[in-house]
């Protein structure tokens, strides 16, 4: 008698266990993520870039306990091995169909953008790159897909060229490194010049693996009154260095494209760098105060100060989440998310940012000047150009009709 | 006239670093016909091991001291514990020192992070010279000074002392030398740390001007193996002569011919590997 | 031989049912893999049986994907004949290539594969006109095959990519056990030998150099499918390096080795990038790990008796 009432227990058990599960109301299940994947480097070159993206990127996200639009917002944050950008695709792959992300962010280098182009358009995914700089993808390979938070290599030269011509420059050299970004970063320089009525009397590129410019800089033209120049990382260390060291400093006035004197190579080239003029989006000692604010967080959340990489992250955190705030959360409505995505305009620590319709930034251009304050070197902000587009003074038509700078290479200078 | 004198010294202090970074390897690869991938990371890591003690002491010379001790120890260790095992594998060698580049590396992007970074010039050689309408920077000469010490020091260990005398019998036929009771084993360690310690002064002086940064490792390598290749496996001459000729050659190169650039190293390489696959001064 | 056998029939077995059970993503990451095997495998021809240690492979391997992705973005979409052309690209390249390279060796020949490749990725770098620069070729797309078999999808492409490896893989096997691929080897332990028998081993090297780069080529053709991309790092001393080391991983000399090695370098970079940041310091570890317990690369780690038909 006892193991049948044993079974009968176990059979009520087991029945009531059933109804209550049937039965009770379902656990509200909370509304999925949206979910942003990021793509950086983290060995090689680009690391420290990619690394100081990706804090900007998640400084942000932190700040506003990670949700936008009503909805939580979920980082999956892959980095790629190298620069390679077989490995960037690789990763995006992850993300999209592997972890089914809603949207894309990252990307410092060119190779990878471009070779992510055909894939993001293919899988519908709104990308938002907040690096690379080729002028093709926000021109004539633009897609509805593809915005950006940082630059087109070229949209902060266009003033520069301005710029010099106003302070009564006429006869400038021009140097880059030899690749694609080098051209269009000093070809922006040098259109604007040359329309200004100045004239390159010299164009110079340099080997992207140069150790010595010395071969370079002897040949600099002495008739120059400017020379104006984009390098960056190592070679911008190596070539302000050497600027000075062969005589140059003091004889012909140095400018060029902000990263010549990027606030992480200050330290190195201490009075070599004074005087010297660059532009640039951004600058650290930019005395507003979204970047005052920025500034602090950023040094204070991972003690070191920030760099124009984290900010370019930052943005496109403000990007990713002002488009959700207007879409309700609503990410699987794509049409409706790319077209807030294009609308959007923030308060960047560089200042107002929104985009065109090639879906570039249009953001203050500053000049900045190297300046000792005490006993550390800071970018003075000497002049801003508000609300600069990539386009310049031309509008999108006129400046598409012209050759692009990657293929103007050779043909600035008369 | 100017131009050609700056090349030329320009050319003549590019060469010497390469001299440094060569010598070490092209004995090591002489004697003990070991491959050492990881021969650059001596060099990233003996800059940035310098960059350190400058912090801490002011001193270029304690900077460069100190850290040349410390990579010479790496050194040691890493042939003592490692290489030993794998003599005479060249394949093997190969995958070893290569996980070792990718270890150094990360290490050091790690500690020091990635940006890019220059030791601070010493301080009676921070400004440049002026002959005439010549502005030279002073620690380029630095260099070239310090580069002919070490090759005269080298080759007087090589020449006059018992230990360049097995160094050299080692070279020619390691099975005789062994027979003739020279303890090959230590003299390979010895050799060894050489290299490394050669490799970390490289790494200090071309900090200076060169920089320390990710990826010099893997640049610095290259060149030293293109230096080694053309001057001849085992030879402290052809990597002194090899050093001068890449550095005179890619300087030229690059001011002359710049739309050939990216040619200016590998170019002469392979012009003298076809007409002497073994190098100026290597033997067949 | 039994256990090598049934090891393989479901091995087999499992990469056509493949698409079954993996994600698209994983999918991906298989043919992935299998493109590089192949690549490790024209190598290993190469360095493993002739015993010429060539760091310049990546040239035949990008200028077959340059030829394919130029002839497809500029000319014609007909992909056959687009295939054939990059397969006799990366042949002429290794025709030329090889009375320049075959004078040297051991440690000579490295060092001048590595120039003459150096200088192919100079020029697709510096030509910006002709192939794009450093920014690459983008957008091109997967073709399809007699009447409606598109490859654009991931399972057909994988298919595809199965189907090539495996014919490759196959021609290799019968390539090395011919009496040309014994002769290879002969070479490779002792060329004064070989000469001395009467064997003219310089065709023999150059003939091996040519169905080196020959697959190779192949290889790069299916990647710039695979990615829809082709860029200078395709040509790159890294491209070069990286697949030197899957052979010497995966064990030089046995043709299988490689393919272990190709897969699980490509696994392993992936898998362990998505898991920590110091996945190099990690990567590095296992390379030295590997050659101090594994001597003949991973392929002697496994059991001698299913070896067998595989190696």
């Amino acid at each position: 008698m006892k193991v049948r009432n044993e079974r009968r227990v176990t059979v009520g058990f087991i029945t009531l266990a059933l109804l209550t599960a049937l039965l009770a109301p379902p656990v509200v299940q909370a509304q999925e993520p949206v979910k942003v994947g990021f793509i950086y480097p983290d060995a090689g070159t680009f690391a420290q870039p990619g690394l100081d993206m990706r804090d900007g990127f998640l400084l942000y996200w932190g700040q506003v306990g990670n949700k936008a639009g009503g909805r939580a917002v979920e980082l999956l944050l892959e980095n790629k091995g190298t620069a390679k950008a077989d490995e960037g695709l690789t990763k995006a792959r992850k993300l999209v169909e592997r972890d089914k992300v809603h949207i894309l962010g990252g990307v410092i280098s060119t190779p990878v953008a471009y070779a992510l182009r055909t894939y993001v358009v293919e899988k519908n995914m709104p990308t938002v790159i907040m690096n690379a700089g080729a002028d093709g993808i926000t021109q004539k390979q633009k897609s509805d897909y593809m915005f950006r938070s940082a630059f087109a290599n070229s949209d902060s030269s266009h003033p520069l060229g301005e710029w010099a011509y106003k302070q009564g420059y006429r006869k400038a050299v021009i140097m880059a490194m030899d690749f694609g970004a080098g051209y269009e970063q000093i070809g922006g320089f040098a259109r604007t010049f040359i329309e200004a009525g100045g004239q390159v009397i010299q164009e110079i590129y340099t080997p992207l693996d140069a150790a010595d410019y010395a071969p370079y800089l002897t040949s600099i033209k002495r008739e120059a009154d400017v020379v104006a120049v984009f390098y960056a990382g190592a070679g911008a260390l190596r070539f302000v260095n050497q600027y000075a060291e062969f005589g140059l400093k003091g004889k012909i006035p140095l400018i060029g494209k902000g990263y010549l004197v990027d606030e992480v190579i200050l330290p190195g080239l201490g009075d070599n760098a004074v005087g010297i003029v660059t532009s640039l989006h951004w600058s650290a000692a930019l005395d507003a105060p979204a970047n005052k604010r920025f500034l602090e967080a950023y040094a204070a959340k991972y003690k070191r100060p920030a760099t124009t990489y984290a900010e370019q992250g930052y943005v496109g955190a403000q990007m990713i989440a002002q488009a959700l705030e207007a879409v309700k959360g609503n990410v699987e409505n794509r049409e409706a998310f790319l077209a807030a995505l294009g609308k959007v305009e923030v308060d960047a620590p560089r200042g107002k940012v929104k985009l065109d319709a090639y879906h570039n930034p249009i953001h203050p251009i500053y000049i900045r000047k190297v300046e000792k304050k005490g006993n550390e070197l800071q970018n003075t902000v000497i002049a801003t150009y508000p609300s600069t587009s990539q386009f310049w003074k031309w509008g999108p038509d006129a400046y598409l009709a012209m050759p692009p700078y990657a293929e103007m290479k050779g043909k600035w200078a008369k | 006239m100017n131009f050609w004198i700056i090349q030329i010294l320009n050319g003549v202090s590019f060469g010497m670093l390469l001299f440094l970074l060569a010598a070490g390897l092209s004995l090591i690869f002489g004697l003990m016909k070991v491959l050492n991938l990881a021969h650059g990371s001596y060099y990233l890591l003996g800059g940035y091991l310098g960059l350190t003690v400058l912090r801490f002491t002011d001193s270029f010379l304690l900077a460069l001291l100190g850290a040349a001790l410390g990579i010479t120890v790496l050194g040691i260790l890493m042939e003592r514990w490692f290489l030993r095992r794998i003599y005479g594998e060249p394949l093997r060698q190969a995958l070893l020192t290569f996980g070792f580049l990718f270890i150094f590396a990360d290490i050091a992007l790690w500690i020091w992070g990635g940006n890019p970074q220059t030791l601070p010039k010493p301080g009676p050689f921070t400004g440049s010279i002026r002959m005439g309408a010549i502005v030279f920077p002073s620690y380029r000469l630095l260099v070239i000074a310090v580069g002919l010490v070490i090759g005269v020091g080298l080759w007087w260990l090589q020449e006059k002392t018992r230990l360049g005398a097995m160094l050299r019998a080692g070279v020619d036929d390691e099975e005789m030398a062994k027979g003739m009771g020279i303890n090959v084993s230590l003299l390979f360690t010895v050799v060894f740390a050489l290299g490394a310690f050669l490799a970390a002064v490289g790494g200090i002086m071309g900090g200076v001007f060169v920089g320390v940064y990710p990826g010099a490792d893997f640049e610095v390598l290259l060149l030293a193996f293109v230096v080694v290749i053309i001057g001849g496996l085992g030879s402290l001459k052809g990597a002194f002569v090899g050093g001068l000729l890449v550095g005179l050659i890619d300087n030229f190169g690059k001011a002359l011919v710049p739309e050939f650039a990216l040619f200016t190293v590998f170019v002469p390489m392979a012009v003298i590997l076809a007409i002497r696959p073994t190098g100026l001064f290597g033997r067949a | 031989m039994r256990p090598a056998l049934a090891v393989g029939a479901v091995g087999g077995l499992l990469f056509l049912a493949a698409p079954s059970f993996l994600s698209s993503y994983y999918l991906g990451l298989l043919t992935k893999m299998l493109i590089f095997a192949l690549f490790a495998m024209s190598l290993d021809l190469l360095l493993g049986y002739t015993g010429l240690p060539s760091l310049g492979h990546a040239a035949y391997f990008g200028l077959g994907a340059y030829t394919v992705a130029l002839l497809q973005l500029r000319v014609m979409k007909n992909f056959w004949l687009n295939a054939l052309a990059g397969l006799a690209s990366a042949v002429v390249l290794a025709l030329g290539f090889g009375p320049l390279t075959l004078r040297a060796r051991g440690d000579y020949f490295l060092m001048i594969t590595l120039a003459l490749a150096q200088v192919i990725w100079g020029i697709a770098f510096g030509w910006r006109s002709m192939t794009g620069g450093d920014d690459g070729l983008p957008g091109i797309a997967r073709p399809t095959l007699a009447g409606s078999w598109s490859l654009a999808g991931e399972t057909p492409f994988y298919y595809f990519v199965l189907v090539v490896c495996g014919l490759a893989m196959g021609l290799l096997s019968i390539i090395v056990r011919s009496p040309f691929g014994k002769a290879l080897v002969g070479i490779r332990e002792s060329e004064t030998r070989m000469r001395v028998l009467g064997y003219n081993v310089w065709a023999y090297q150059y003939g091996a150099s040519i169905l080196a780069g020959f697959f190779a080529g192949l290889a790069g053709i299916l990647f710039v499918y695979y990615n829809g991309y082709v860029g200078p790092a395709y040509l790159s001393i890294i491209f070069s390096a990286q697949v030197l080391l899957m052979v010497i991983l995966g064990g030089a000399g046995t043709l299988f080795g490689p393919v272990l090695g190709a897969g699980i370098i490509v696994l392993l970079e992936n898998l362990i990038s998505a898991m920590t940041e110091r996945w190099l310091l990690i990567l590095g570890t296992i390379y030295v790990v590997v050659t101090l317990f594994a001597p003949q690369g991973l392929h002697g780690l496994i059991p001698r008796a299913l070896r067998g038909h595989l190696g």
